[in-house]
């Protein structure tokens, strides 16, 4: 569904990546781990199509098409969702406002009817229940006000509404309390399925208890430094980055 | 050259006293001063001899009869829920009118009308004061206008729309409507003043509009532009308010070639309440200069403003707000905020907040300020699949939204968005 290929890029002529590979297929959850600073932001933002990098080699191909030639629309028509590390607040756009919009264009570009209204209230009904979203919530301007596990929370229940092939979810895990952060996981479980497939981007290893990943990669300085199952994050866990940065000088 | 511009205003007769000494008086003021100049502060940025230029002609009274009732039709917002003082070219067209039936204590006409007139009469000319060359030309030259007059406790059961409607085809035309709102203690009603026209040669609205509320009274005043790129606009509303009185402002925007609006609110007696919201979405070549003042001369008054712009292409906005406040107006509470969004690097704005306090106890902000839209949210919103376009045009949506939902004669709001969203289709 999606490979990246020696992927290297830069942001004002320092390099960010340095060579980055991964395949994901249907049906798989990878999880992408490192500390801070190591690459784990410009990935996803390269993933969504944010210009202010500059890819300087490599390749990323999804579904068969060069992404990095695809502007932002695009890549969410095509089935890309991803859910923000820090939300966006849009003053007197609220979430049904503008969700209503996406979905008919996705669905155009998927070649299925656009949604009445009725059809639209139904669908985000059934979709509310899985984040436990509240209808006045969508109603208000876009995460102004909203607390950091409803900004969240917001994020998954669009990416149930859009109903995305491959899903990349940067930091969802981040200031979230452990209530918030169950809430969000169990949308993502319950949007899990064999054709989707679902990137998460994350600092700790906590949110991988309540979503389980077939792969976990650790990246460092730019780099997919370790790749390994669920029990990789574990370690990780138990020895910190410390233990990924002393391998690393040791290689060196 | 002041007095050859006198020459040239054509000699309305209007018998009544009070007004032959305010026509005077203005006539006095033009020879000394003329027309503003950019060498003075509050016109530093108005090129006021671009709009003086032409060889303007005054449209005589009949223009009042030159359009008819389905020619007023294909204008916006002629079929409101409301009552209409219409008036082509400066003059009232009782037949594009529709007023009230009379009833005791509520008074709505032109000025044309001598018996109005004579109601009008003691009121004219007593709130706007001669502060510039285009208020004195008005005074001494008005062609016709509105009043409306509100007796004690009288609320009005509709909105009164005064249209002003422009038609120049055959030459360059100089409007000069006057209108005067008078609501008395405890009454109520809500106006509206539309500009709009149709105009292939220059045409100069010079416009002044006095609007007294007294003690309690509660006034809502909206001020819609939607004139034609061949118009010259030059605007006083000038608001005097008493104990406890409430009026609400809307100054939008959205057409003219050149605008000048000054808005001015004197308020004279404690727990003032006055609210100014304006919007203008500029493209083009459209220069818009908003001038706002108010005076807090009375303790324990509220004022609260909020003006928004959109700038786009080569267009130019201005700002300027003033507040003062005076020594004796303690406990005053005064906001100020002008927001503007440029959408071209070729794109002008210029603002200036100009706060004057001389009392000790006050709560008074004011903030200012110019960008571009917000490229976050516009990245986000196309990240859920919405093109740019859309994800622009949804933004510029929301954001004139917030002053136009503001509106109090709800009937406008609907239309009025979507006059704003073709304004930024492409």
């Amino acid at each position: 569904m999606l490979t990246i290929k020696d992927l290297k890029a830069s942001i004002e002529g320092k390099e960010i990546l340095k060579g980055i590979s991964l395949e994901v297929r249907p049906g798989e959850v990878h999880a992408i781990m490192g500390p801070n600073g190591s690459g784990k932001s410009t990935l996803s933002a390269i993933l969504a199509g944010r210009e202010e990098f500059e890819v300087t080699s490599g390749s990323v191909t999804y579904q068969g098409q060069d992404l990095l030639e695809m502007a932002p629309e695009d890549r969410a028509r095509a089935g890309i969702f991803l859910a923000f590390q820090y939300p966006v607040e849009i003053p007197g756009v609220s979430t049904t406002n503008f969700l209503k919009t996406a979905v008919n264009e996705l669905r155009k570009a998927r070649g299925q009817e656009p949604l009445d209204a009725v059809q639209f209230l139904k669908l985000m009904k059934e979709k509310m229940k899985l984040v436990e979203m509240n209808q006045s919530l969508l109603s208000r301007s876009l995460n102004e006000g909203f607390s950091g596990g409803e900004k969240k929370r917001n994020e998954i229940f669009q990416m149930a509404m859009l109903e995305p092939n491959l899903s990349i979810l940067d930091e969802t895990d981040s200031g979230l309390d452990i209530d918030a952060l169950r809430l969000v996981a169990s949308g993502v479980n319950q949007l899990r399925s064999k054709d989707n497939a679902c990137i998460l981007i994350t600092h700790y290893q906590r949110l991988l208890e309540y979503i389980v990943p077939d792969y976990v990669h650790v990246l460092y300085n730019g780099k997919i430094v370790k790749s390994g199952d669920k029990n990789l994050a574990l370690e990780l866990e138990a020895k910190g980055y410390d233990w990924i940065k002393e391998e690393e000088k040791v290689e060196a | 050259m002041n007095n050859a511009i006198i020459a040239q205003d054509p000699d309305i007769q209007r018998s009544l006293a009070p007004l032959q000494t305010k026509r005077e008086e203005a006539k006095a003021y033009f020879e000394k001063h003329g027309y503003p100049h950019s060498k003075l502060e509050d016109w530093k940025y108005v090129p006021v001899h671009r709009i003086i230029a032409p060889a303007y002609e005054n449209p005589a009274p009949d223009a009042g009869g030159s359009v008819d009732r389905d020619a007023f039709a294909a204008y916006p917002l002629t079929s409101l829920d409301a009552w209409y003082l219409v008036f082509v070219n400066g003059w009232f067209s009782a037949e594009l009118s529709q007023v009230p039936s009379p009833e005791e204590g509520i008074l709505i006409g032109a000025l044309s009308d001598e018996q109005v007139l004579a109601q009008a009469a003691p009121y004219l000319g007593n709130v706007a004061t001669l502060e510039s060359g285009f208020v004195a030309s008005n005074t001494m030259g008005f062609t016709d206008g509105a009043f409306i007059h509100t007796a004690a406790g009288k609320t009005l059961d509709k909105p009164v729309v005064v249209y002003h409607l422009t038609v120049a085809h055959d030459a360059p035309l100089k409007i000069r409507p006057r209108n005067l709102f008078v609501a008395e203690s405890n009454s109520s009603f809500k106006v509206v003043e539309i500009f709009a026209g149709d105009a292939s040669r220059e045409a100069l609205t010079n416009m002044v509009t006095e609007l007294k509320a007294e003690q309690d009274a509660v006034v809502d005043y909206t001020k819609l532009q939607l004139e034609t790129g061949s118009n010259f606009h030059v605007g006083y509303t000038e608001i005097e308010q008493h104990k406890n009185a409430s009026v609400d402002t809307h100054i939008i925007s959205l057409d003219g070639a050149f605008v000048r609006n000054n808005l001015h609110f004197r308020l004279m007696d404690k727990q003032c309440r006055s609210i100014m919201n304006g919007l203008y979405l500029l493209s083009g070549n459209q220069f818009l200069d908003n001038h706002t003042r108010v005076n807090h001369n009375s303790p324990e008054c509220y004022s609260d403003q909020l003006y928004k712009g959109i700038i786009n292409e080569q267009a130019t906005a201005v700002f300027n707000g003033k507040i003062f406040v005076e020594k004796d107006a303690q406990k005053t509470n005064a906001y100020q905020r002008n927001i503007n969004i440029l959408l071209s690097d070729e794109a002008t704005v210029n603002t200036k907040p100009q706060l004057e306090i001389f009392a000790d106890d006050v709560r008074c902000t004011h903030g200012a300020t110019s960008g571009h839209l917000d490229e976050e949210a516009v990245f986000y919103l196309r990240s859920r699949g919405l093109s740019e376009k859309d994800a622009k045009r949804m933004l510029l949506r929301a954001y004139s939204e917030e002053v136009i939902g503001k509106l109090q004669v709800e009937e406008l709001i609907a239309p009025l968005m979507k006059i704003a969203a073709e304004k930024f289709k492409d």
